[in-house]
């Protein structure tokens, strides 16, 4: 049975420490992260929308890793949850998620 | 002797020509302080300190086509002035601090609830954001949440979620409980002490 879901936004001054524990407190509010998203359509804020499963929770913590050119880092003993536009720091990057 | 100033210390006029829907904003602030003291030592000397503020705005019709007016938006105006002297220096005068703010449309509206400026701020910016939590408010709201995942009469989910000023779903009460968590995780301290107090969470664990 597919799971509702659960947005929660950020503002775009967060680094990605404050993002990422941000993104642990959400996973234990309304469920494992699904997806990241940039979101400009409340100008003139710059957001970063997460979207959560309501799900059981997931049994790792989340790490947040930026993708400098694009490129997703290797995570020992990790894998990857999504990628996503991530506003950190007020510029835009993309953003990986592992679990 | 006697001295007396007077110091105009913002004016502010907005004009925008040509538009037949402009909004027209106007506020000054003028501060007016006299001293007077005497040759008689004995006699104290004496101040007075006036201010006299201005705000004026003309909210243009919402639509410019039949010109009728407007009910929302810019229509619902408060402004707010705040005077403080603190002590000090000579003659007592120490520093002066004038607060003043224009709140207008759903924020203006919206000053009358219980959680006036929060919910304000959150009417002006139009989206609710979240940040890092302490672990102690992080763990209060993981409470709230736990709680609220149990709760199977819908009357009470539904009471709960009008108090969060959200909309319940009225096919799925599971859709209900996504929103009241959500909307938890938005919460700001002084929200969410005012919300663990709510008759609905009586019976929540501690």
């Amino acid at each position: 049975m597919p799971n509702l879901t659960a947005v929660r936004f950020s503002e775009d001054h967060l680094g990605l420490d404050a993002i990422t524990t941000t993104v642990q407190q959400g996973e234990g509010l309304v469920g494992p992260l699904l997806a990241i998203s940039s979101c400009e359509s409340f100008p003139p804020k710059r957001l970063t929308c997460f979207t959560h499963e309501q799900a059981n929770a997931p049994g790792q913590t989340i790490e947040l890793h930026l993708c400098p050119g694009g490129a997703i880092p290797t995570i020992p003993g990790k894998t990857v949850v999504c990628i996503g536009n991530c506003f950190v720091e007020a510029k835009l990057r993309m953003v990986a998620a592992f679990r | 002797m006697r001295l007396r100033t007077t110091t105009a210390l913002a004016g502010a006029f907005t004009v925008l020509c040509g538009c037949s829907n402009a909004l027209y904003f106007y506020e000054t602030e003028k501060i007016s302080m006299s001293l007077e003291g005497r040759p008689d030592s004995s006699q104290p000397v004496q101040g007075s300190l006036g201010l006299k503020q201005r705000v004026a705005v003309v909210a243009p019709p919402k639509d410019p086509d039949t010109m009728s007016r407007a009910r929302s938006d810019a229509v619902s105006m408060i402004s707010t002035f705040r005077f403080r002297k603190d002590k000090g220096g000579f003659a007592d005068l120490g520093p002066v601090t004038i607060q003043t703010a224009l709140v207008t449309g759903s924020a203006a509206t919206g000053l009358d609830r219980p959680k006036t400026q929060q919910v304000a701020a959150v009417q002006v910016t139009g989206v609710r954001t979240v940040g890092p939590d302490t672990p102690d408010i992080h763990a209060r709201k993981k409470r709230l949440t736990d709680c609220v995942i149990d709760i199977s009469d819908n009357t009470k989910l539904n009471a709960i979620a009008k108090k969060l000023g959200i909309t319940p779903n009225i096919d799925d009460p599971n859709g209900t409980k996504t929103g009241i968590k959500t909307r938890i995780g938005e919460l700001k301290l002084p929200e969410l002490e005012g919300f663990e107090k709510s008759d609905e969470l009586n019976s929540c664990p501690q």
